[in-house]
């Protein structure tokens, strides 16, 4: 295996494990903010619990965020240096500042966690709004450089490839940047709130169908379910901004190849770069026009218009696009029948096949959102920054990198075994607590 | 040219950003290290005592390190492809040091009714919690050593272990323990009570002892294999820090010694602080001894002044909040964190 190949494979591990961490962290504290928020209102303990319990494990989860976004940091120069010497004075300062978002996040998550008992309940409920700012903030920093990548911006190049007229603030604020970052946020509520409903649906098809079970299940469900909508949306402008920034990227994620006017959408099947053409996909006429220029007659740019050398995989773009798109439209299910049947036929909330549906949405959310970023990141390729600087032009001179790689693969599955391990044990110790409280109330009683 | 007065306050927030860190996350990697050398009667007590007084605030001390990778590419992009090229191994293992103590640490936590599992996460948190701060120190000593070599066409050399192995930055490295040490068990005499207290001070003495030790080592070394930070340290601009860092020392033993809990944790606070700003005036003006000063290393006017802007506003936030932080959990004897 080439460094360059092992780098590769590195970076896309590391970030491909960390945002599943770090949607956690953008959603978890909205999410931990209503059910208190709830409590207070209302007074109703289980509310409480509820929170309590939350907050417990997205400390957990939160601790592994914040070490798989130091390996990431890390990797930028370890992996990349000349990606960062070129990128770092025009696209850093929003590093920087996430680095303070960051900070504001820890800050007060650590009081938010250890503050339950030294805080009065308003101060600690008030304590949410930083952690949830902090979240968003982090979201909007890192979604700029990220986006920047894709549409460099804030900079010129002169004639001998020296970087000329840097504006740090036209950089941050890239073409790509607005319908990345919402549609980045808006996939990280989905996530938490589905991993939620998720969770408690597990605990219901177990028999545990309690107050506890049904509100946790309620309240991830109607978030995600709110935001579902919103999401689609994004989904829907971020194509129309690729179709003007990235067209090679557009039409690879599409596997199409040739020019077409009145251009269908086909979905999966077998892209055949040498026949150039999609075999065995599905078809649905005109949608492919009308997604990216909302014409059913407009003409789209096929691949054949770029040279070969610098299309991505079109394979893995396709594929990863299609699963993303059919995974995150069937996700609108869940909140449409949960709206329907909540009103004419209730009992269905409690049926086995809603139940199951809710258990696989976690899941399901979490691969819509790997796939996406599988799609937008192979998707530049062979470009680290697109069409200014190639990947194999920066990575490090340095050896040994696959060595390392199967060090930190193998901590990362020992610390993953063991995270899932200690967060089923924190659902059965708090069981275990509720049935002692439960005996000894009966036994005082009788 | 990059405006030599901006390339001067971009150092100095670097310099802060060290500082932060120096202080906050090296008591929590001597928090770490006193959890490896634990022993006597009241070992799980000192552990617990560690555990406590770390819980509530190493995720917020150690994104400092975190800001720190990120005003060096912003502000100094040239210096941190270099240090990342030259220092590919130590690094990594700076990283997989951080990873498997911050892991360690939290599923610890979590894990109070398995103590097998609990006792093997305790020994991979307080290991790295050795290695950490030891790779750090050696990073130091490598630079000012000028082991990072121009490839002659605009990239970089690897150090070879040959030169990473060398006796000036393994010293360096184990003087980064030791001060680690000593601060943590400072820190910690202040928040415990009775016979845990005598052993932290007695833990702050031993480490003070290593401190010394080290630094006498270290200073002779230098002289041969880094002569520019020894002829700065030893004669040049940053000899008036090291002799106040040396009249620090000798104070922090003997506030130690006395007894002295009002004052020792800000004697050991000031020591490190001087350290730290000694090594930094010693170094300066290069941000890769002898090869790339920060003025050539520097990004841009534009970038330094959005970035110089972005700290001031940031720092404005920033700081009232860890104030709090600290104001909720820290101050004299704190309550056991409680969920």
């Amino acid at each position: 295996m080439t460094e360059l190949m092992a780098a590769r494979i590195q970076m896309g591990s590391s970030l491909a494990f960390h945002i599943c961490f770090a949607v956690l962290g953008i959603g978890m504290p909205a999410l931990l903010m209503i059910t208190e928020g709830l409590w207070l209102r209302t007074r109703n303990e289980v509310y409480l619990d509820l929170a309590r319990t939350w907050s417990k494990a997205f400390a957990v989860t939160f601790g592994i965020g914040a070490i798989s976004g130091t390996m990431l940091s890390f990797e930028l120069g370890l992996l990349w240096p000349r990606f960062m010497e070129f990128a770092g004075g025009i696209i850093g300062m929003p590093f920087s500042l996430e680095g303070f978002a960051f900070f504001i996040e820890a800050i007060f998550l650590a009081i938010y966690l250890y503050g339950w008992n030294r805080l009065t309940p308003r101060a600690h409920f008030l304590c949410g709004i930083p952690l949830v700012l902090g979240g968003f903030l982090s979201t909007f920093f890192i979604v700029s450089a990220n986006a920047w990548m894709n549409t460099p911006a804030g900079f010129k190049l002169d004639a001998n490839g020296a970087i000329t007229d840097i504006d740090p603030i036209a950089a941050m604020f890239n073409p790509a940047f607005p319908t990345q970052y919402l549609h980045m946020l808006f996939a990280a509520l989905v996530c938490s709130g589905f991993a939620v409903a998720s969770v408690y649906a597990v605990g219901m098809l177990k028999g545990r169908r309690d107050e506890y079970h049904r509100k946790g299940l309620a309240i991830g469900l109607a978030f995600a379910a709110i935001v579902m909508p919103i999401q689609l949306v994004t989904g829907d402008l971020i194509a129309v901004m690729v179709t003007k920034n990235q067209p090679l990227k557009l039409a690879t994620m599409e596997g199409l190849y040739k020019t077409t006017q009145g251009a269908p959408l086909t979905l999966f099947g077998y892209p055949d770069d040498q026949k150039q053409e999609v075999v065995g996909g599905i078809e649905i006429p005109y949608l492919l026009s009308i997604l990216a220029y909302n014409n059913p007659n407009a003409t789209v740019q096929g691949m054949e218009e770029f040279p070969e050398e610098n299309w991505p995989n079109t394979m893995l773009v396709h594929t990863a696009y299609d699963l993303m798109i059919t995974v995150g439209s069937a996700l609108m299910l869940p909140g449409l029948i949960a709206l329907y049947a909540w009103r004419r036929r209730p009992h269905w909330l409690e049926a086995k096949p809603f139940l199951w549906m809710m258990v696989a949405t976690g899941p399901a959310a979490y691969l819509c959102m790997e796939a996406g970023w599988i799609t937008t990141e192979s998707g530049r390729q062979p470009w680290v920054i697109y069409n200014v600087l190639k990947v194999e032009d920066s990575v490090t001179t340095a050896t040994g990198i696959l060595g390392w790689f199967i060090l930190f693969s193998a901590v990362y599955v020992v610390i993953t075994v063991l995270m899932i391990s200690i967060l089923l044990r924190m659902a059965r110790k708090r069981r275990q607590r509720l049935a002692a409280a439960e005996l000894a109330a009966e036994v005082q009683g009788g | 040219m990059v405006d030599p007065t901006l390339v001067s306050l971009a150092v100095l927030t670097l310099l802060a950003g060290l500082s932060m860190y120096a202080v906050f996350a090296g008591a929590d990697f001597g928090g770490g290290i006193w959890d490896l050398f634990s022993f006597g009667e009241r070992k799980d007590e000192q552990r617990n005592a560690i555990s406590r007084a770390m819980g509530p605030v190493w995720e917020a001390n150690h994104v400092w390190i975190i800001f720190l990778i990120t005003v060096l590419f912003t502000a100094f992009p040239k210096a941190f492809s270099a240090l990342c090229i030259g220092l590919f191994a130590p690094l990594s293992l700076i990283l997989l040091g951080m990873i498997l103590r911050g892991a360690g640490f939290v599923l610890r936590a979590h894990a109070e009714d398995e103590p097998l599992v609990q006792r093997w996460l305790g020994l991979v948190f307080s290991v790295s919690s050795v290695i950490t701060p030891f790779a750090l120190g050696w990073c130091a000593g490598v630079i000012a050593a000028g082991a990072i070599k121009p490839d002659g066409t605009g990239g970089w050399l690897t150090v070879p272990w040959s030169e990473l192995l060398a006796p000036f930055p393994i010293v360096t490295g184990l003087l980064a323990v030791s001060i680690c040490a000593y601060v943590a068990a400072t820190f910690l005499t202040v928040e415990t009570e009775g016979s845990l207290r005598e052993d932290f001070r007695r833990r702050a003495l031993i480490a003070g002892g290593g401190v010394a030790l080290f630094s006498a080592l270290g200073l002779p070394l230098a002289w041969s294999e880094a002569p520019e930070l020894s002829h700065e340290l030893l004669s040049g601009r940053a000899l008036p820090l090291v002799v106040f860092a040396g009249v620090l020392g000798l104070l922090g033993f003997v506030v130690t010694l006395t007894r002295a809990y009002g004052v020792v944790r800000y004697v050991a606070v000031a020591f490190v602080l001087v350290v730290l700003w000694a090594w930094g005036a010693a170094q300066w003006p290069y941000a890769v001894t002898p090869y790339l000063t920060f003025q050539e290393a520097a990004s841009s006017n534009e970038m330094l002044t959005v970035y110089l802007g972005c700290i001031v506003v940031g720092s404005a936030i920033l700081v009232p909040s860890l104030i709090y932080l600290f104001r909720v959990f820290k101050g004299n004897h704190p309550e056991a964190g409680s969920w």
